[in-house]
This record gives C-alpha cells, structure tokens and sequence, in this order.
C-alpha cells in the first residue's frame, strides 16, 4: 500500500464527518489502483476542461478495513467533485436523482470517465447503499460493456432516459428495448467497433457520453 | 493505549519452508483467535496460510489451501475460520490452528462469511450473499448446536453491509457491521434477532476487532476517511491506537496480558494493549 493525499496533484478530502472539510487525509491505496486513478483523473480534466481545472475531490474511502476490493486497497468511493469553474457534481447529494437535467448528465459524465478506467463502476442506480457515491474499483476487468452485468446495464439504461428520452425502465435486465435504445446511442454518437467486446470501443463510447454530459447536451 | 510491540520477524518453518523464508512478509491477516493457552494470527504468506505465534514463528497449516479467511475466533474445540474458496461462503474448524477442515461450504452461491466466534454451547458465523459485482446484498448466518452447522434467518442487519467482527458478549453476542461511512454494532440475545447497541454508531470506522467487558466495549479499527489506526470504547471515545498511523486492524483478544490488538504494517504484525 501507499500513502496519498492527493491524486496527481489534486487533493482529496473527507466530508462524511464534517462537510467542507479541507483537511488533508492519508489515504493508502495499491499502487498500481493510484496509477490507474493518476489516469483516471487526467481523463476527468482532459473530458471536463470547459470547467477550468478540478480543484479538489471528495471521497468516502480507497482502502478501508473491509473485506472486498476496498479491504485489497483497489477501490475508490468518490462523493464530490469540484471545477474551478465553480461547477460541482455531488454522488453525495444524489445528483443521479436531481430534479436538474444538468445535474443528472453531468453525474453520468463523471460516472462513464469512472467506467473508462474501472469495470465495476456502482452508482447511484445500482443499489440504495450507493446513492451517495459511486464506488469504483478492479474487478471484473477490462472495461467492456456486459450486458448480463446488472450495473452496466443500469448505467446504459439511465444513460438513455437522461440524454435521449428513452423512457426506460432502469431494472438491470438488458432487453430487446435497452438493446434498441442503447443501439441508437451508440449510433447517434458515431461509435464504431463492438463495446461489449473491444475495451476501446466501449472506452471511446464513456468518452463521448461524458464529453455530452459535461457539456449539457442531449444526442 | 500503551505497549506497542513489534512481533519478531516472521519465520517460516513446515513443509516447504526454509529458513531462507525466515524475513518473508505476510500480505493479509485473517484475524487472531486464542489457541491452547496464546493468541494465534491466521495470515496469508505467499499464497500460504501460516500460523503466527507471539513469538512471531510462521507455521505453515494445511486445508486451507485456495481459500480467503477472513476471520478466525477461538473455539472450545480449538480454532473456527470463515471466508470462502472459489467464491462461495465457507467455514473450516481446527483442533490445532494447523490442521483445518472444511465444516460448511454454501456450494452455488457466491458468498463469503466474513466474521465468526463461539460461546461454550454453540458457534455463530455471519457473511454476506455477494451481487455480480461482489457487494454485499443479503446476510447470511450459520449456526452449529452441537455437532452440525446449518444456515439460518437473521434479522436487524444491514443487508448491503459487511459483518467484520462478531463477539461473545454476556446474555448474547456482538457484531459490527461496515457501510460506507461507519461501523455499527449489534447486539442479539439470541442470534437471530439484532439491534443496535447503544451508541454504538462508530462514524468513521471501520472496526475489526470488538470485546465486551461486562457492558464496557472496546474496539480497533481503522478511520474510513484515511484509514489511521483506532482504538476506542463505545461511549467513552478514541484515539490513537498505540502503533504507527499506517497499521490495519486484524483483532482484538483477551490473553494473560491483558486486551492485545493485532496490526498488519508493511507486513509486519504488531501489537498494542488495549486498556
């Protein structure tokens, strides 16, 4: 394990104790977990640039005390993020259920540049126990989009209602009308290649979902 | 907290087991159970699960060959252990801490128990069925009254939590269970029925170790928010656990010196009284 307080410069604070928060905490990761997050956080500001830098991160833990990939120190809980630009997306005050369409896209922004990087992505969607964060972490690489995975099907299935009117139910079950809806997705966003089994077509489809998002437009 | 004390370096002796191996770190530790007459630490060293002794002797142990322990407790019978083996939820029992056997495997079922113990008339072990991305989405309990184990309801747990330390308490038994940004503590008189205890909210901690003196429970842990080693007593505060920042939790145990916690630091074990 390795100690942080900031990933590739930006720092990291806690707030499930005390909200607003700036004191600096030593988290530890793997190093090859902080490696992939250093490109993970590149990726967020390279997709996110419009909003100037991002100034600080929340988190709710990497490694913690526990069995699973959090217990192996490949994990991240991400609550909060911050852009010089003042824009905020807020997992922790359950953005993916924000009465603000704005809001909504740019919390499925910041979860595909999450997906980019992480297979097992569990947002605010996949169960009651993450709607205040989206948990990010190593298993089950590498990143495709697998339709039997109930978290990835839920993210298409929110990814389609939230930019493209989908109307569809977000149960996790990949059907013929999540199929029909993801297929115009990933038309209308000029994705080439299979995403269920070529990671860069899978990868290259987050990017343009979260370029979308950020930028608050629908496709 | 006081006594800080790093273990002699870990050596490894059985089967296969030079003294070549004699510095060889471990790279997680189960838990510590007291077994015969001192406390015993199940870790994992290069692949292999090793007992360790206060004398910091790694003795190689045999039947648990591909599974994760997760936790261990002491048994009138000699030594409990829980985890899994190929993603499903197992318990193992042994007379020695060396020699273990598989008692309960939840064949089909991708779960894992994550915390056990025993009282001198029966044995409890608590887990959790695992989704399809391995969090936690049910509890599942199993029980043995005398001889055999068999699987149980259990109401009063956070299904989407994990138990990590279960205890023997008077009249019952204590449990704590971790979310994503506390541990809480259980109490059941019966096994099956659990409530929380009495701030028994530990915000920013994940505990790994509880023992219950007559109503006074202590614990060890580490913060969620950066993970430095904790000591505390439910009601009564925390702190610095007695060993570098850096540590993580393994147990808590009664031994003739008193309340000793376990760590694991840089793969090293270390240990600390817990007054």
């Amino acid at each position: 394990m390795i100690t942080f307080q900031r990933i590739d410069g930006t720092p990291v604070y806690y707030w499930r104790s005390s909200r607003g928060n700036t004191t600096l905490r030593n988290w530890q990761c793997t190093q090859a977990f902080y490696d992939k997050l250093v490109l993970w956080v590149r990726d967020l500001r390279s997709l996110s640039s419009a909003y100037g830098s991002v100034t600080y991160l929340v988190s709710a833990g990497f490694y913690v005390n526990k069995p699973g990939q959090h217990g192996a120190g490949t994990a991240m809980d991400l609550d909060y993020v911050r852009w010089s630009g003042g824009q905020v997306s807020s997992p922790l005050d359950q953005h993916h259920a924000s009465s603000t369409a704005s809001l909504r896209k740019r919390y499925l922004a910041v979860d595909a540049v999450c997906r980019r990087r992480f297979r097992y992505a569990l947002d605010g969607w996949y169960n009651s126990a993450h709607a205040d964060h989206i948990h990010s972490d190593f298993g089950g690489l590498p990143v495709l989009c697998v339709k039997s995975s109930e978290s990835d099907t839920k993210f298409v299935q929110a990814m389609c209602n939230n930019f493209r009117g989908s109307g569809l139910a977000v149960d996790g079950i990949w059907g013929t009308n999540t199929q029909n809806a993801f297929n115009g997705a990933k038309s209308a966003l000029g994705i080439t290649g299979d995403p269920h089994s070529s990671s860069a077509a899978w990868q290259s489809m987050l990017s343009k979902i979260a370029t979308k998002g950020f930028a608050n437009q629908t496709f | 907290m006081i006594g800080a004390a790093g273990l002699a370096a870990v050596a490894a002796v059985g089967p296969g087991a030079g003294l070549a191996a004699a510095t060889a770190e471990v790279d997680i530790c189960a838990g510590v159970a007291v077994v015969g007459d001192s406390p015993q630490v199940l870790c994992r060293q290069n692949s292999r699960w090793v007992l360790i002794g206060d004398d910091g002797v790694a003795k190689a142990t045999t039947g648990l060959a591909g599974a994760l322990v997760l936790d261990v407790a002491t048994d009138a019978r000699g030594a409990l252990a829980a985890g899994s083996i190929d993603g499903e939820a197992a318990l193992w029992s042994s007379a020695d801490g060396l020699s273990w056997r598989e008692v309960l495997r939840l064949h089909g079922r991708r779960s894992v128990f994550t915390a056990i113990a025993s009282n001198p008339s029966e044995a409890m072990a608590l887990g959790s069925d695992l989704s399809g991305e391995d969090v936690p989405q049910g509890t599942i309990a199993a029980r043995r009254l005398g001889v055999n184990w068999s699987l149980g309801a259990v109401t009063g747990l956070a299904a989407t939590a994990y138990v990590t330390t279960l205890a023997v308490r008077r009249g019952g038994w204590l449990a704590g269970a971790i979310g994503s940004q506390e541990t809480v503590l259980h109490v059941s008189s019966n096994g099956t029925t659990w409530s929380e205890l009495a701030a028994g909210r530990l915000d920013d901690a994940a505990v790994q170790g509880v023992l219950d003196d007559d109503g006074s429970v202590r614990w060890v842990g580490n913060a969620i928010g950066g993970s430095a080693a904790l000591a505390g007593t439910v009601g009564a505060g925390r702190g610095p656990a007695g060993v570098p920042d850096r540590s993580h939790a393994v147990g808590l145990v009664r031994t003739h010196r008193g309340r000793v916690s376990y760590w694991l630091l840089d793969g090293r074990l270390q240990t600390a009284e817990v007054r």
